[in-house]
């Protein structure tokens, strides 16, 4: 009699358990909370809006996700008590690891335009990660624009400017190339422009810009 | 009594979790990949943009329900494959529904067609195009409809032959493809309705050029195929190939080739000699019309000259044994004599 109660008491906790984890790993449960507004509603217009906050925003395996979901109870916490701070920052980057849970390097890469962008070779020896690049792909940079309320115009402007809001943005990729040495004439980068005739050779590429 | 009932507790607890744990186990794709039929579509998976996607998630339609019908009916599977009563190529019972894909590919993300080419896809969802109509070949490469599998030699299936198959030819769908369809359904197939960056040479002049392209064509059959190669299908065109070949193989030649051209009006039988020039050079007509139609050339319009014209032989008529008309017909009574193989170069002999 003890021992089927207990039983029955033990099943019962384990499938609610299950269903609260199942529960609070939706976006729907993220967003209900008012200061992930301007994140849910950047990454539902995102490429990114069917994959779940919680596939990018916890490492893969079991130990990280349970780390992930004690970490929660804080945010509740932090969230009950008012103490959150804004606009709300991711704390580290997003690991490679995560990316590359879904993306595979069999995929040719298709940057836009003339541009050549040999992932190989930024991702050689973890010089650069996915996420230094494309770090506006799932929520447009929301945090830098301290965009903490979201209205109607604001999602109206991100709709129309839409997906370049999304991508990599050029002073960043001759930022880094700069520092590492890397080349940053616009050859280097673009197959197809050419600097004008009229121009001398001296200002082509962009070393006037930096000395 | 309390035991038995622990005893049974125990008992469904343990059964549950190895029954989740099968149904997780069997939604692997190295439990797939165990079979030996499946070793193709395996390897090729492998070697795909897909790779980070497991077999089931594409092949099992989203929900509880198809989940549980698709476990239920694999055992059918099982039974195949230890029967061996599978039937060669192994096929997909069929095509993979938009569905699928957009449980993953967000409509948000705007694709980056290779190139110069524009890919309008919400264009072509509104016309209701599934997407497996162009990128079908994207996780295996087409290897069924290529006949790869055929020869049920799974073993072969190495991981470098998986890659061999996933090549971009076999991924990505070929231009011949779109047009195809764009001309079923009286989309434009011109080229820039796709290609934003092909500009047309000086000398394909609208007016002229439909007349300037054949002798420019005769002259040098490979200054054309420098663009319009990507168009020949099935037959690989060479320098040496002779044009009428070419016109009647390219896919784009074809689309005026095919059709009876705007200068053939009614009277044009009796009329061509005129448009033929002072040389009546023949060549013109040939590109089309040919005495016999080759394997090589199987959209030749099957055409004698003398079908209309007679023309003279060279022996003396005089002597022939038996009364011949201006324009005779060969039948029978010639053939107890001459050569249906000789006769039939010029004569139509039916």
């Amino acid at each position: 009699m003890k021992w089927s109660s207990v039983a029955a008491v033990g099943a019962l906790a384990l499938a609610l358990s299950a269903g609260m984890i199942k529960a609070t790993s939706t976006p729907a449960f993220c967003s209900r909370c008012h200061e992930m507004k301007p994140e849910y509603a950047t990454w539902a217009a995102s490429a990114h809006s069917k994959v779940p906050c919680v596939k990018c925003h916890m490492e893969p395996g079991a130990v990280s996700f349970l780390k992930a979901k004690l970490n929660g109870l804080k945010q509740v916490f932090t969230h009950v008590t008012g103490g959150v701070e804004r606009p709300i920052r991711l704390p580290e980057t997003i690991s490679n690891t995560v990316c590359e849970a879904c993306h595979s390097s069999e995929r040719e890469t298709t940057p836009s335009g003339d541009l050549k962008i040999p992932h190989g070779k930024h991702l050689e020896n973890g010089l650069v990660r996915c996420a230094d690049c494309h770090r506006l792909v799932a929520h447009a940079g929301v945090a830098d624009r301290g965009a903490v309320e979201i209205d109607e115009a604001f999602l109206a402007a991100l709709a129309r400017a839409a997906p370049k809001e999304f991508r990599p943005v050029m002073p960043r990729c001759v930022r880094c190339h700069f520092e590492e040495k890397a080349g940053y004439r616009c050859g280097d980068c673009h197959q197809g422009s050419k600097s004008p005739e009229s121009h001398p050779e001296k200002v082509r590429g962009l070393e006037s810009f930096w000395r | 009594m309390r035991s038995l009932k622990l005893r049974l507790a125990v008992g469904l607890i343990l059964a549950a979790t190895a029954a989740l744990a099968d149904v997780k186990y069997t939604s692997t794709p190295a439990f797939c990949s165990r079979c030996h039929e499946m070793k193709p579509e395996f390897a090729t998976w492998a070697a795909s943009a897909h790779r980070k996607v497991a077999c089931v998630d594409c092949h099992i339609e989203p929900g509880l329900a198809n989940f549980v019908k698709h476990k239920i009916l694999a055992l059918n599977q099982v039974r195949q494959h230890l029967g061996k009563s599978y039937r060669l190529p192994i096929e997909l019972p069929h095509p993979i529904r938009n569905e699928v894909c957009l449980q993953c590919h967000s409509g948000n993300r705007e694709p980056t067609p290779a190139g110069d080419i524009k890919i309008p896809h919400r264009q072509h969802l509104e016309k209701d195009i599934s997407c497996v109509v162009c990128h079908s070949g994207v996780a295996h490469g087409l290897i069924a409809e290529r006949e790869q599998t055929i020869d049920g030699e799974f073993a072969r299936w190495t991981p470098a032959l998986g890659r061999s198959q996933m090549v971009r030819p076999y991924r990505a769908i070929k231009m011949d493809g779109c047009q195809e369809c764009h001309k079923e359904e009286g989309v434009s197939a011109k080229c820039e309705t796709c290609h934003t960056e092909i500009v047309k040479p000086q000398d394909h002049r609208e007016g002229t050029w439909e007349k300037e392209h054949g002798p420019r064509a005769r002259r040098k059959v490979a200054d054309c195929d420098r663009c319009h190669s990507i168009t020949s299908l099935p037959l690989r065109v060479r320098a040496e190939t002779p044009v009428a070949e070419y016109a009647r193989s390219n896919t784009f030649c074809q689309t005026c080739h095919e059709k009876r051209p705007p200068g053939h009006r009614e009277d044009f039988r009796q009329s061509h000699a005129g448009s033929l020039g002072p040389e009546k050079d023949p060549a013109p007509c040939q590109a089309c019309h040919d005495t016999r139609s080759s394997r090589a050339s199987p959209k030749a319009a099957k055409s004698t000259c003398n079908q209309c014209h007679a023309s003279r032989h060279r022996f003396n008529w005089t002597n022939h044994p038996v009364k011949v008309g201006h324009a005779p017909k060969i039948d029978a009574a010639c053939l107890r004599c001459h050569n249906r193989k000789v006769c039939g170069r010029c004569h139509l002999i039916r």
